[in-house]
């Protein structure tokens, strides 16, 4: 009697009890909690093409240390100072402007957070997130790789790989420095203008805080020192 | 970079960090981008707290950044005075005591010259002519002339003008600054200082932050010409934050156009690429998303 009672069961609660909304890599729960930011994402704030990440794009076979999103904002979510000064100088609306994929990370207010964890997001994604597709390619290629590793199993062999993976992700980022570098030392730019591309080429997530009361703030968080914007 | 400043002594006193001069403290202000905090009030009017002056204290932290640097010296205030005063040579002592007694005679004269003024001319107005006491008008022309000590000596008590105590705020004269000081071990720091040391090297000015509910205020160049850019906290590299606390530095750093700024050392050998200077700090710039 009672339970025929009940209200129908909300969207949100659809998705999370779906049997599709877990994974072995992750604890359900943090499943659930980036499910509800996606959740809130689309229906509150309007993002597009939402993806949910499960394995890091930067080592193939790793996963994040966390159930991670990407999404693109209605509107560019993050103008650095410099570049709104250029945006006015051109007389372009900032509205106007292209939004970017960004990253999310979802959390719980309840959860503490060290700085070596943030450290580890931040080590595990890339600048720009890898769009749908892509990450669903990655997926598949982890999870094949995954499979096999299982039949060949030893243990000395997955850590070999960790080792292999680091030193390209290594290699690639040398690679971006230089690339940035190379363009940097054109003999037009000042210090000034070296330190704004520096800051604007840092990684950069936004920090999703999620409340039992379903409250979610978003904070956005740099990989490093950037200077303020002057809202 | 060697100056005729370096290295200059930082006094402890108390568990906390001072200097004096104010030569020095300009010079750090200028060359070592340490402003630390000025605390001199004037003592009979302390309620003036607007505009201080010298001592100027210094942050545990801007201490141990000098110290580092070899620009200064720590002297512990207390031990180096009593040591100083205790082995000081006997007629040191006296002619110091005996140059003491002199200023406050000198002072004391002047008071009496300008009484004694003031009553002959009130009784002059009034017509009145100036009783005849010992003549203050009359003894008022050979004490100008400079009193040498054995005149001082000679001269009995009760012939002696109202002496004042003299308190010298300075002890420089009698312990000359030339003194060999005890060098003490680095100043304590907490486990904030490599982000202390992080932001000072890229350039910034740093200042106590509790104005802003933070540990560091990051200043981009000299306080008095810029808003500060970031409210720092520091912390270990496994020591827990409250999410509150990063989402309220976040709210509060955006609402006064600053970036809450969260950072510290590193412990083991992370990943830690594109920080290839400074490997071992990392920090974390947190705004509001704006949604």
């Amino acid at each position: 009697m009672a339970t025929s009672s009940l209200p129908p069961r909300s969207t949100l609660s659809e998705i999370l009890s779906s049997p599709s909304s877990t994974t072995d890599l992750h604890p359900p729960y943090l499943t659930h909690l980036a499910l509800q930011v996606q959740h809130n994402l689309e229906h509150q704030h309007n993002w597009t093409s939402l993806t949910l990440h499960t394995h890091s794009p930067v080592t193939p076979n790793a996963p994040l240390p966390r159930p991670m999103i990407s999404g693109v904002p209605a509107q560019k979510l993050y103008i650095h100072p410099d570049e709104q000064i250029e945006l006015i100088k051109a007389g372009i609306n900032e509205k106007d402007v292209q939004p970017e994929r960004m990253w999310v990370l979802p959390a719980h207010l309840k959860e503490k957070w060290t700085l070596r964890r943030l450290a580890e997001v931040f080590g595990a994604i890339t600048k720009v997130p890898p769009s749908a597709e892509t990450a669903d390619e990655q997926l598949d290629e982890s999870l094949a790789a995954e499979k096999r590793k299982e039949q060949n199993a030893p243990e000395e062999g997955s850590s070999h790989d960790q080792e292999n993976a680091n030193e390209t992700e290594g290699e690639r980022v040398e690679e971006d420095q230089h690339s940035q570098t190379a363009q940097n030392n054109t003999p037009s730019q000042t210090e000034a203008q070296k330190q704004s591309q520096i800051e604007r080429n840092l990684k950069r997530i936004l920090l999703a805080t999620v409340e039992d009361d379903s409250t979610v703030v978003y904070y956005i968080i740099h990989d490093g020192l950037v200077k303020p914007r002057q809202n | 970079m060697a100056s005729k400043f370096e290295p200059f002594h930082i006094s402890l006193v108390a568990n906390r960090y001072f200097i004096h001069d104010v030569d020095v403290i300009t010079y750090i202000r200028r060359e070592h981008h340490i402003c630390g905090v000025l605390l001199g009030s004037i003592p009979q009017i302390p309620q003036q707290n607007v505009f201080l002056g010298a001592p100027l204290e210094l942050m545990p932290e801007e201490a141990r950044l000098l110290f580092e640097k070899g620009a200064a010296v720590v002297v512990d205030d207390l031990s180096l005075h009593k040591d100083a005063i205790a082995f000081l040579p006997h007629h040191v002592k006296h002619d110091y005591l005996r140059d003491l007694r002199d200023q406050g005679m000198i002072a004391g004269r002047g008071v009496q010259k300008r009484t004694e003024e003031r009553k002959h001319k009130a009784l002059e107005r009034l017509g009145l002519q100036d009783p005849p006491t010992s003549g203050p008008c009359d003894t008022t022309a050979p004490k100008e002339e400079p009193l040498s000590n054995n005149a001082i000596d000679s001269l009995p008590y009760f012939d002696a003008p109202l002496v004042y105590n003299v308190t010298p705020p300075l002890s420089g004269r009698i312990l000359p600054p030339t003194d060999q000081p005890t060098e003490l071990k680095p100043p304590k720091v907490p486990f904030s200082y490599p982000l202390y040391e992080f932001l000072h090297a890229k350039g910034y000015f740093i200042s106590p932050g509790l104005r802003f509910g933070c540990q560091y205020l990051v200043y981009p160049g000299d306080p008095l010409r810029f808003h500060s850019h970031f409210l720092a906290v520091g912390g270990a590299w496994d020591e827990e934050m409250d999410l509150l606390d990063i989402v309220g530095g976040g709210r509060l750093g955006t609402g006064v156009k600053k970036g809450f700024l969260i950072g510290g050392a590193e412990t083991e050998e992370q990943a830690c690429k594109g920080h290839a200077s400074t490997p071992d700090v990392r920090v974390f710039c947190v705004e509001w998303g704006g949604m």
